[in-house]
């Protein structure tokens, strides 16, 4: 999902996609929902402009797995903000689900390549 | 996948989960602005744009939402939201839909734990399947059923090789006396040889079971006693073992505590006692008084035991000719203890009550359909809104399931109530000790009707709707049609369900009326009967029992009001005393052949205290002792069978192990059951009881007086205890109580089955009313073009009686074969009127037709007074 402004240029989120990089980002410590979009927008070169009508769902999805959890702290610079953290089966996940992606992008790359 | 669990949580925790996005997406806001702030802008424009760049709060907010969202169910709970909303605000509709559903399930439920309790679950023996009922028949005598003599239930026992085991019992319960603690009183008790209960493998409660051993002459008297009594006597099953009760004088030691479930051979036995094999009774094969009860062997079949028997039956008629002559054996279901009328009565109770069902569920699929007209616009509406029809059919399926769960609730409440009113119908030979309760079986049968009923009811108007909730019905205009048919054909089936119920409960109730008004024979009004059964050995001897009852009746007749007093050894109705042969000589003179009669021993003026004319001769005196010559006083009945166009007088009988001579001729009394033809009777002196045990001496005291019974039974009380203060009075009872006993099964059954079709009468009615509603709201406008064109009102109000009697005479076509099947289905439950009784079909008949037009007339008043000005403008 991309947002409005730059419609043909962002690139869209595979299903599933959204979920791996918020695993991801949760991965180098807790966060809330405006670092992880920020986290992802820097991170991807500007490429990724999450969507929060996709973030958010994707949050709750991964709450409901028990992947991540939620918790709500100050933050440095003294707002309360829901930081959400990675759990063991997280963790877990966000391996197995790296190691598919890396396989994903190679086959992929290899089709194409051939295909050239 | 997803947990359901954490998705129903959320679904009851949705306040939090609203509360902690809306602060989540406020604090995500916050910071954006924070560092847009940081970043050089101005507060207000940071503000801007961090809402600008966040998108539409509330959208976020609802796919937030959406991830937790339990699509079908939590659309199910909406649905049932709106349902309850909907019910809610047409109190009307929902009340009578949940009241016809209560009712059919209600009654249903009740009549089907009855049927479940009578016929249905399994006898609580071990191995139920295994057991078999063995008796004796002389169907050459028309006897269909007789117990065997011990020496050839021995014989049976010996030969049979289909049996694992087989024990004898006496088929009905003797009163004993029991003493020695606190109040004396009588005790139901019953008497079987110890196999019996290794056949029925029921465990005692404490203590052992009674075994062969104890059968033994010369075994220590040793009894079985109920958990009630156990616990009413000795504090406790484990307390009763060991101890000792005195039963009519005897010391026995009790052995063994059955547990309350066990109701054999019938359900008040308080005392079990072995079967003494004295050597008279050894010897007496022509002594008929014993029921077998055997456990198959494994792989054994009931027609391989049946084949077994039938060989041993035939060696036993070629052994024993002159006591064994045209006996057979039979291998029966256990369950055949019960009679065929009470196996009739209950199935028919039952078959009624579902046909007060689907009576209602026809009525519920009625009013469920012409609400679904009505909503059509509503439906149509919602649909054009963007609604699906599957979820459009889903919430009518719910609605229509909410009445039902509602209204099938309410019915097992009702049935639970009513169950100790249909308690009296559970015959008491029933080997089942638990008493008749709504239990899980009923409540599943219930909730399998409830569905079905949604399914079947429910789903019809749902998919009709379905079918016809398209943009067309957007128009305002109703089409009938199509629809009136399904309708029509709806009640044609409840007037002809309910016509069935009508002439069953007319013939019932006519059959309890023709068993009223027999005349017994004698005049119970007035009469008061209590029972002191006297203990042996300590009245064996006739001296001391003429003692007693001369004393008690000399009291009895000092008293104020008593006209007459007598005793009897039983009274009329409660028929336990034997039938024997009579013979006469040069008459009836083989007694395989001769007529029985039942036989009664009596105190003088018998005949006087209950009203029985004599025809001629004379009573029995207080000269008729012991020592005198034997007498008889013979019923009309008698005397016509063995002499008949013979004076009675003077004739030599030869009853009872003793030759007695008639000196009086006495009127036919009703002996045994109100509708049964009266048995030849005879009479004896109470002293000349003969070789006969003490067993028929009399016990039934009789008292015939003006004023109060119920002091008078009180006033009899004490002045037994001041005779014998040991012995125990009972039931004391107003002789016209017993007479109404004999008549109680039918009045409870008439009066259900009445009840029914009463109910059924009455929702046939809402049906019709319902339909022709339908039709004439339906055909408003073409009736105003009709009265507009000129068409006389007296000819629309024709035109809709007619269509309501057109409906009844065809439900009634429908109904008389039916009822006619019913009734000879039921032919065991009718007495003096014939299944095809004329009255009973014409007044039912007639009250259907008649119901047919008051149900009719409102509606087709409401047609006639249509005024045309306003459907025409109403349409254009």
């Amino acid at each position: 999902m991309s947002t409005v402004d730059n419609l043909s240029e962002r690139l869209e989120f595979l299903q599933g996609t959204l979920e791996v990089l918020i695993l991801r980002s949760l991965s180098l410590g807790a966060n809330h929902a405006y670092g992880i979009s920020q986290f992802l927008k820097q991170e991807s070169g500007q490429e990724f402009a999450v969507d929060n009508g996709s973030l958010y769902p994707a949050l709750q999805r991964l709450l409901q797995r028990k992947w991540i959890d939620g918790q709500w702290k100050t933050s440095p610079n003294g707002r309360r903000a829901r930081y959400y953290r990675l759990t063991a089966a997280g963790r877990k996940q966000l391996v197995t689900a790296t190691s598919k992606w890396e396989r994903f992008v190679q086959a992929m790359s290899k089709v194409l390549a051939s295909a050239r | 996948m997803l947990s359901i669990w954490s998705r129903l949580r959320a679904l009851f925790h949705r306040r939090s989960l609203e509360v902690d996005l809306r602060d989540e997406i406020a604090a995500h806001l916050q910071l954006d602005i924070d560092e847009l702030i940081e970043q050089g802008m101005s507060p207000e424009a940071a503000r801007s744009a961090a809402l600008r760049q966040f998108g539409s709060r509330t959208a976020v907010r609802e796919s937030a939402h959406d991830a937790w969202r339990l699509g079908r169910l939590e659309s199910f709970v909406q649905d049932l939201r709106y349902a309850a909303r909907l019910l809610r605000r047409s109190p009307g509709f929902s009340g009578a839909a949940v009241a016809i559903v209560a009712l059919g399930i209600g009654a249903t439920a009740a009549t089907f734990t009855l049927l479940d309790h009578v016929l249905l679950r399994p006898l609580p023996f071990a191995r139920p399947d295994r057991l078999v009922l063995l008796h004796e028949t002389r169907l050459a005598q028309g006897v269909a059923r007789t117990p065997t003599s011990l020496p050839n239930f021995l014989d049976w026992k010996a030969a049979a090789s289909s049996f694992d085991a087989m024990g004898a019992y006496i088929g009905i319960l003797f009163p004993v006396n029991f003493s020695g603690r606190g109040e004396p009183r009588r005790l139901d008790s019953a008497q079987m040889s110890g196999d019996v209960f290794e056949v029925l493998g029921v465990a005692p409660l404490a203590g052992r079971p009674l075994t062969p051993a104890d059968d033994r002459p010369g075994a220590p008297d040793v009894v079985l006693v109920s958990e009630r009594l156990a616990n009413a006597v000795f504090g406790g099953a484990a307390a009763a073992v060991g101890q000792t009760l005195s039963l009519d004088n005897q010391p026995a030691t009790v052995v063994g505590v059955m547990p309350r479930r066990f109701a054999f051979p019938a359900r008040d036995a308080d005392v079990w006692r072995p079967l003494k094999l004295t050597p008279p009774m050894l010897a007496a094969r022509a002594n008929h008084f014993l029921y077998v009860v055997g456990r198959l062997r494994p792989g054994t079949s009931i027609a391989h035991a049946r084949a077994d028997m039938a060989v041993i039956g035939e060696q036993l008629q070629r052994s024993y000719p002159k006591e064994n002559t045209g006996t057979a054996i039979a291998v029966a279901d256990l369950r055949d203890l019960l009679s065929p009328q009470a196996r009739g009565l209950v199935v028919a109770i039952f078959v009624s009550s579902l046909c007060l069902l689907l009576i209602a569920c026809t009525n519920l699929a009625n009013l469920l359909v012409a609400r679904a007209v009505v909503r059509r616009h509503e439906l149509a509406i919602r649909m054009a809104l963007g609604a699906d029809k599957p979820r459009v059919v889903r919430q009518l399926l719910t609605e229509h399931a909410l009445l039902v769960v509602v209204g099938g609730t309410l019915g097992l409440g009702a049935a639970t109530i009513s169950v100790p009113l249909l308690a009296r119908l559970v015959p008491s030979t029933l080997p089942i000790g638990t008493p008749l309760a709504v239990d899980w079986r009923a409540v599943a049968f219930s909730a399998a009707l409830v569905v079905m009923t949604t399914l079947i009811f429910g789903l019809t108007p749902a998919m009709r709707s379905w079918r016809t909730a398209d943009v067309q019905a957007l128009r305002a205009r109703a089409t009938p049609g199509g629809a009136q048919w399904g309708r029509s054909a709806l009640v044609l089936a409840e007037v002809a369900g309910s016509v069935v119920l009508l002439v069953a409960a007319a013939l019932l109730v006519k059959s309890l009326w023709r068993v009223q008004a027999i005349d017994p024979g004698f005049r119970a009004d007035g009469v008061l009967s209590l029972r002191t059964a006297l203990p042996m050995p300590k009245y064996a001897r006739p001296e001391s029992r003429q003692a007693f009852y001369q004393r008690v009746l000399d009291g009895a007749r000092a008293m104020p009001g008593v006209t007459a007093a007598a005793y009897t050894s039983y009274q009329p109705m409660e028929f336990a005393s034997g039938r024997m042969p009579v013979t006469s000589p040069g008459f009836a003179d083989d007694p395989l052949t001769a007529p029985e009669a039942v036989i009664h021993f009596i105190t003088p003026r018998f005949f006087e205290t209950l009203g029985v004319p004599l025809r001629s001769g004379r009573d029995v005196t207080d000269r008729d002792e012991g020592q005198a010559a034997f007498v008889a006083i013979v019923s009309e009945r008698l005397a016509q069978r063995l002499w008949p166009g013979r004076d009675p007088i003077g004739q030599r009988i030869f009853v009872a192990r003793a030759e007695r001579t008639v000196v009086g001729v006495a009127a036919d009394i009703a002996v045994r059951r109100l509708e049964d033809a009266s048995d030849p009777q005879v009479y004896f002196p109470a002293a000349q009881l003969g070789p006969l045990s003490p067993f028929y001496a009399p016990k039934d005291l009789l008292v015939r007086a003006s004023g109060d019974l119920d002091a008078l039974g009180l006033s009899l009380e004490r002045l037994v205890h001041a005779v014998d203060p040991n012995q125990a009075v009972t039931e004391v009872r107003p002789m016209t109580a017993i007479v109404a006993a004999q008549t109680a099964p039918r009045r409870d059954q008439a009066t259900i089955l009445t009840v029914f079709a009463a109910l059924a009468f009455a929702l046939a009615m809402v049906g019709l009313h319902g339909v022709l509603s339908y039709a004439v709201a339906s055909r408003t406008q073409e009736i105003g073009v009709r009265v507009a064109l000129g068409a006389e009102r007296s000819a629309i109000l024709a035109l809709f009686l007619r269509q309501g009697l057109v409906l009844g005479a065809l439900g009634v076509a429908i109904a008389v074969p039916l009822a006619y099947a019913t009734a000879q289905a039921m032919g065991a439950l009718l007495f003096g009127v014939q299944p095809g009784d004329p009255v009973s079909y014409g007044m039912s008949v007639l009250a259907a037709l008649g119901m047919t037009l008051v149900s009719s007339a409102h509606p087709a008043m409401r047609a006639a007074r249509i005024d045309p000005a306003t459907t025409i403008r109403n349409e254009s």
